[in-house]
């Protein structure tokens, strides 16, 4: 009887070490103090040096909450399991649950591209930043770049055929995943980087000769083109427009709102075209359509006025 | 006591007289002196000048090299040359050469006002890549600006305009690839590096080698129209200079100094 009761209570605490008090909504996180920022190092959005677009931008809306920040670095593969709890297995656009885990953060925050699956497993706040997927080679690799038509669909078509040109590293469960883009079961010679998680790598893994192209994001792909000038080429297109957003848990309605109400505040008041213009100085005006707003804004008198500069 | 002889006044007189020429020719000879000693510090202060006026231009020079090898451009080539599209990828590429435009427009001050105004980036074909005057403004024309053949900027006076354009050749993998092209108003020259510390009955003149004032603020503003001309005449007249030895000259009651200014255009 007595092994029993302690057996029963062994369990019962050991249950609640596997379920930490984590703050669920805007209130609760607010009573608590402290917002949890789940952050994968990734281009300039979390560079791992304690700063980047999304942890400057995450820092700020702490303060605005007046709680204490809080960053918790994740990976690719347990960021959704660490906000939701819940663990899953992704295959395409569909996803199945493997069980339940310790909610970690309250928040993802670092490049997050909208993506079909994610949606069914979380909340986006509204669009952060514009992106896309990009098909990327070695200068000296023999695939040649795509000429633009002017139409994606067709540009994407030209993009995927080079695909068979030679060896294409991906990862799964990122915005890389081929099966996102129907290049599964093709026939393509694709191979999955497992070293890591960290999508930062796949640039210096083709130039190390671990695949002849990679996928890449865009906003990646701006950052690896000033990096490493001359070595790597784009050759296309291979996805639609995507977009970035910050990842909350579906039972977290109250913390987004606040999100998107704050991040309307730093649209409004410019602090959001400086952060941009710090992490991503040419995204102003490689992506027009999405930042329309903000390009006005960066063209307004001051250091950062350059709008007016015409390129080919 | 001996009366006086004779010849003792006439002594005196010519010691008089010998004493009077003495003081005449101390006078003339410090006047000589100080004459000099003015020619000497007006060559001194127009030396000085002509140096600052020669680092202006090789600090444009500088420029204009740095961003013709900077790493943007030479980025911009080489995915060029990997036969990369505008739309994927080549026009990050341009971007982040207007900035590195506008940083150096931005940097690059006298006086509060920025030294340079329009900046362009042309192809080899002479096709403009990155014009920071926008595409509102009127057609640039880089085509007597190209220097195929050269390896070294080079800054040219377009006397019309008043401006200085500074040009520098881009190389990619040996070959021409375009040209960086920067222009820059001349009356910078004259406000901040010929006018300031020029004192009132001094007269500064920054002019070309046939005689002409470079900045439209030089063209006689302020200036007495005989001095101009006469400087301007004296300028332009290489063999009268030869006489006054060293670019010294006095006319008109005026002395001055001219000096070749090292590493213009003009």
């Amino acid at each position: 009887m007595k092994t029993r009761r302690f057996l029963s209570i062994l369990v019962l605490a050991l249950g609640c070490a596997a379920l930490p008090a984590t703050a669920q909504d805007l209130q609760e996180i607010k009573a608590q103090g402290v917002l949890r920022h789940l952050g994968i190092p990734y281009a300039n959005f979390v560079t791992g040096s304690g700063d980047g677009l999304d942890v400057e931008i995450i820092q700020m809306f702490a303060r605005h909450l007046g709680v204490r920040y809080q960053y918790v670095q994740t990976s690719w593969k347990s960021a959704f399991g660490d906000l939701t709890g819940r663990q899953v297995k992704q295959s395409g656009d569909e996803i199945q649950f493997l069980g339940e885990v310790p909610m970690r953060g309250d928040l993802i925050a670092n490049g997050l591209t909208m993506l079909p699956w994610r949606q069914k497993l979380i909340e986006y706040s509204t669009p952060t930043f514009p992106t896309g997927v990009w098909l990327i080679a070695r200068a000296e690799g023999k695939s040649l770049p795509i000429k633009a038509s002017g139409d994606r669909a067709r540009d994407i078509q030209a993009t995927k055929s080079r695909l068979r040109d030679g060896s294409v590293l991906v990862m799964e469960a990122t915005c890389l995943d081929p099966a996102l883009y129907g290049l599964k079961n093709k026939g393509l010679d694709l191979r999955y980087y497992t070293r890591s998680t960290n999508l930062n790598e796949m640039v210096p893994a083709i130039l190390n000769d671990d695949a002849q192209m990679t996928l890449l994001d865009v906003p990646d792909a701006l950052i690896a083109l000033e990096k490493w000038p001359g070595q790597i080429k784009v050759i296309g297109p291979v996805s639609e427009d995507q977009q970035m957003g910050v990842g909350f848990r579906k039972d977290s309605p109250e913390l987004r709102k606040a999100f998107n109400a704050f991040f309307q505040t730093l649209k409004q008041d410019g602090t959001y075209v400086r952060l941009v213009e710090k992490y991503y100085p040419t995204a102003l005006r490689y992506f027009p359509s999405f930042f329309k707003d903000e390009g006005a804004r960066a063209a307004e008198p001051g250091p950062s006025g350059q709008a007016k500069t015409a390129l080919k | 006591m001996k009366p006086l002889r004779a010849g003792w006044p006439l002594i005196g007189a010519v010691l008089f007289v010998a004493y009077a020429a003495l003081l005449i020719w101390h006078n003339y000879s410090t006047q000589v002196q100080l004459r000099e000693s003015a020619l000497a510090g007006l060559r001194l202060d127009a030396e000085k000048r002509a140096a600052a006026i020669s680092y202006f231009f090789s600090e444009r020079r500088n420029d204009l090299a740095d961003l013709a090898e900077s790493r943007e451009i030479s980025a911009f080539f080489a995915n060029k040359a990997l036969q990369m599209s505008m739309e994927y990828g080549l026009r990050a590429n341009l971007l982040a050469i207007s900035q590195s435009f506008e940083r150096l427009r931005r940097q690059k001050t006298m006086g509060g006002s920025p030294i340079y105004g329009r900046m362009l980036l042309v192809d080899a074909e002479g096709e403009v890549l990155v014009d920071t005057d926008g595409e509102d403004a009127q057609p640039a024309e880089p085509a007597g600006l190209m220097t195929p053949g050269a390896r070294v900027p080079t800054i040219l006076f377009d006397r019309s305009s008043g401006k200085l354009a500074a040009t520098a050749p881009v190389y990619f993998k040996d070959a021409y690839a375009g040209q960086v092209i920067a222009w820059s108003d001349a009356s910078h020259l004259h406000r901040h590096l010929v006018e300031p510390g020029v004192s009132v009955d001094q007269h500064e003149l920054l002019v070309t080698a046939e005689g002409d004032a470079v900045s439209a603020d030089d063209r006689g503003a302020g200036l007495d129209a005989e001095v101009v001309e006469s400087a301007r005449t004296l300028f332009a007249d290489a063999n009268r200079l030869r006489g006054a030895g060293e670019g010294l000259w006095a006319e008109h009651g005026l002395v001055g100094a001219k000096l070749a200014v090292a590493g213009t255009p003009f």
